[in-house]
């Protein structure tokens, strides 16, 4: 009988990927030589782009994200006439993964922006009070472009995003503006010889969020199910190999949470497929995963430094 | 703990579709349409070897859909690939449109009710019948409310919308295939939530049963209408 | 307003170059680990982002030439990256048109029949534009190419060049780029001697346009020997990390 060809580790992981990582699980490690609760090492830059008002770099293992803000006068709401607006926008370049398409954002970038927005806009644990960008009643107000660019997807981008947004707010400083009988001036640092003052916004709540892939554990020996691996801060095949995934975004400020969000192992360029064909979140997976989260906030919190 | 608005539902409303239903909750109200197992309209790079796709289409009253009806879209996927038997339909698609028809709070909730409806409709093997409901913790009180309306939602401190499986297996927990929390709350404003929606998708689940026995029992007639008692 | 001085009376441009100097270049290759070739690029304050995927089987098999590679290039730039927000980021004609002129300068310089039925995908991301976003979008993409390790003719090199009050200035920033001067920019292959793209459009006498293109080629040849050190300096970096 002729022996069969070895193979290699790469070879077993493109061809059987849910066996390999079962592998690895077992003996409670990650591929990439990760515990399962050890989120990747995560760099935070502030005040890397110099075009924008406010912005942000942030690196969590293989995702990186870049986020600008670009503030405009703009007039206020119909309805509200003393706040501002805020919006933000995930844009996952092409350049970001393989299987990124050019053309309109796909359904996956849509539905990380409606998050994102969903977790800044939140009425009761507003990041910045809209009324901080009240300019004049009525007249004017500051409207806040908050863009974050995609540039290397390797899963996890929502807690990336939402990283690199609350720190280019952080960052952000407004000119200062002067309303004039319906004119509007921004104090421009060509007019005066010194550069005019800027005013940084106040940060009333501190998101912080922490993604997990939920993947069975299947004990062979009782072939009875226990209770499930948590993985914190998936990579996109570790996205890719799950059925589920949950989101939870806590408040570092009062400790309380703000969004928890089954999601479903989805990545992108995959818009239409569907990975999963089961499983279900229990009450006992989701204390596992706020009291990880909020470990993952203090590590968080101390990379934006004071507030 | 049943505290829901009148719950109604009319399966069999559209005369094209494979299965459709339409559900209210007090004057939240959804009309949902069910097409397929079917290959048509399915892109060659979408098709799966090894099961059905879902795909799903959330319809505003007015204007073009958002990116909030693209989060609903996949809100509702979320729910129902964890409860339809993808893999007894290879390379095919199901289709499902849910119209929205008035939204008075919870619409979230009346549509995966709807979609349930419509899916037993149009015979889709499913592992259980799904129903969902919005919770809401109270500003002022505290107090955990089931199934509001649209007025009083902006009261909450917190929404959190379950979409929960009546197949419970041995496991004394529930089944949450959908969970959407959003707002200000503690851990264990959740878990009371939890409970209060157990309770709740209880109610709409003997609900859901009694409509489809009574649609059956009324054998050969065209359509199955009913009220709620 | 008075115009702005573009050139001092001391022969120094708004950012304190001489006429002929070049902005400051920092660049890195294997930035991203999913592209098979990627570069990160800074030219003064332009950044840019390049990542080469391929090449592979083509996506779309109307594309599929038979004895040849297809280049496509996907240009993109952050909202945030000018001085104004940019409300369409895709798709404007200003984008596209820069797309096609980077794909027809690659075509003709990377050996593409050696790689029949396939395609090359070069993607670009500018992060904040300064000036001269074409000519560092070109310089990025060699380095991406290179790292990629796609055959070519020779190094791209990419240089603007313009002419304030008949004196010739190369590798012009924003500012000198907004205000109506003429801008050539100009990709030369050194070694091959050839021009690969030469594009203008404002006018330019046909005396002076001599000079800025001479100034320009000039330009690219130095670019040549600052891309091929951030090549080299990749490779040592890759044999550092082999031995260890």
């Amino acid at each position: 009988m002729t022996a069969l060809p070895e193979l290699s580790f790469s070879v077993f992981q493109r061809l059987q990927p849910a066996e390999y990582q079962k592998r690895f699980l077992a003996q409670h490690v990650r591929p990439d030589g990760r515990g399962l609760d050890e989120a990747r090492p995560t760099a935070l830059t502030m005040g890397a782009i110099s075009t924008a008002d406010g912005s942000a770099l942030v690196r969590m293992g293989g995702t990186t994200v870049v986020v600008g803000i670009k503030a405009e006068v703009g007039v206020p709401p119909m309805d509200r006439d003393n706040v501002g607006w805020i919006v933000p926008n995930l844009e996952l370049a092409p350049i970001c993964h393989p299987s990124a398409r050019p053309g309109p954002p796909s359904t996956f970038a849509q539905v990380c922006s409606h998050r994102l927005y969903e977790i800044l806009i939140n009425e009761n644990a507003p990041v910045i009070d809209l009324k901080d960008l009240c300019v004049e009643q009525g007249k004017a107000c500051w409207v806040l472009h908050i863009d974050a660019v995609c540039l290397a997807l390797d899963g996890s981008v929502l807690d990336a995003a939402l990283l690199g947004m609350v720190a280019a707010l952080k960052n952000l400083r407004l000119p200062e503006v002067i309303y004039d009988d319906e004119t509007v001036t921004v104090a421009n640092p060509e007019d005066g010889q010194e550069e005019p003052p800027k005013t940084a916004l106040n940060l009333h709540h501190l998101p912080l969020s922490s993604s997990f892939a939920i993947i069975p554990a299947e004990d062979t020996r009782t072939s009875s199910a226990s209770s499930p691996h948590m993985l914190l801060d998936p990579t996109t095949d570790e996205e890719e190999l799950t059925e589920q995934r949950l989101w939870v975004v806590l408040d570092a400020k009062s400790e309380e949470l703000l969004c928890i969000q089954r999601l479903a192992g989805w990545v992108e360029g995959a818009d239409a497929r569907c990975t999963g064909t089961g499983g279900t979140v229990s009450m006992d997976v989701i204390k596992k995963a706020i009291s990880q989260a909020k470990e993952r906030a203090t590590y968080l919190q101390a990379l934006l430094g004071d507030f | 703990m049943d505290n829901l608005r009148p719950l109604s539902t009319t399966q069999g409303v559209l005369y094209g579709a494979d299965g459709s239903a339409r559900f209210h909750m007090g004057s939240t109200s959804v009309l949902v349409s069910v097409n397929g197992p079917q290959s048509q309209g399915l892109g060659m790079r979408d098709e799966q070897e090894d099961r059905a796709i879902l795909d799903i289409s959330h319809i505003p009253i007015s204007g073009t859909a958002g990116v909030a009806d693209k989060h609903m879209e996949e809100c509702i996927r979320t729910t129902f690939e964890s409860a339809i038997l993808l893999g007894y339909h290879p390379r095919t698609m199901i289709q499902v449109i849910a119209q929205t028809i008035k939204d008075d709070g919870g619409l979230l909730a009346a549509s995966i009710n709807a979609t349930t409806m419509a899916l037993m409709d149009a015979g889709i093997p499913m592992t259980a019948i799904v129903a969902a409901v919005t919770c809401m913790v109270e500003k002022e009180t505290g107090a955990i409310l089931v199934d509001q309306t649209a007025e009083s939602l902006e009261r909450a401190k917190s929404i959190h919308t379950f979409a929960i499986s009546s197949a419970r297996g041995n496991s004394p927990d529930p089944n949450v295939l959908l969970l959407h929390s959003l707002g200000l709350f503690t851990e264990s404003e959740l878990s009371h939530c939890q409970e209060a929606a157990v309770g709740a998708t209880d109610a709409i689940f003997a609900f859901m049963r009694k409509a489809v026995s009574k649609k059956i029992e009324k054998g050969h007639q065209q359509d199955g209408d009913m009220q709620e008692d | 307003m008075s115009r702005l001085e573009l050139i001092s009376p001391e022969g120094l441009r708004i950012d304190g170059r001489r006429p002929n100097e070049l902005r400051k270049l920092t660049a890195k290759v294997n930035v991203l680990s999913q592209a098979d070739g990627s570069a990160y690029l800074e030219q003064g304050n332009t950044k840019v982002l390049a990542a080469v995927y391929g090449p592979g089987e083509p996506r779309q098999r109307s594309k599929v030439v038979h004895d040849r590679s297809f280049i496509s290039v996907e240009f993109n730039i952050a909202p945030f990256s000018a001085g104004e927000r940019r409300k369409r980021t895709k798709g404007d004609k200003r984008s596209l048109e820069l797309a096609y002129t980077i794909k027809e300068t690659f075509e003709a310089v990377v050996i593409t029949t050696q790689f029949p039925r396939s395609q090359i995908n070069i993607y670009l991301q500018v992060l904040q534009a300064d000036g001269g976003t074409l000519p560092a979008c070109i310089n990025a993409s060699t380095l991406a190419l290179v790292n990629a390790g796609i055959p070519m003719l020779d190094y791209v090199c990419a240089c603007s060049a313009g002419s304030i009050e008949k004196t010739p200035i190369l590798d012009i920033n924003y500012v000198e780029e907004s205000s109506d001067s003429p801008d050539v920019t100009v990709a030369y292959l050194p070694k091959v001697g050839k021009v690969a793209l030469l594009q203008m459009e404002a006018r330019l006498h046909i005396d002076v346009f001599e000079k800025v293109v001479a100034l320009g080629t000039d330009g690219c040849i130095e670019m040549r020997s600052k891309l091929d050190t951030v090549i080299r300096q990749g490779m040592q970096q890759l044999v550092n990390q082999l031995e260890q």
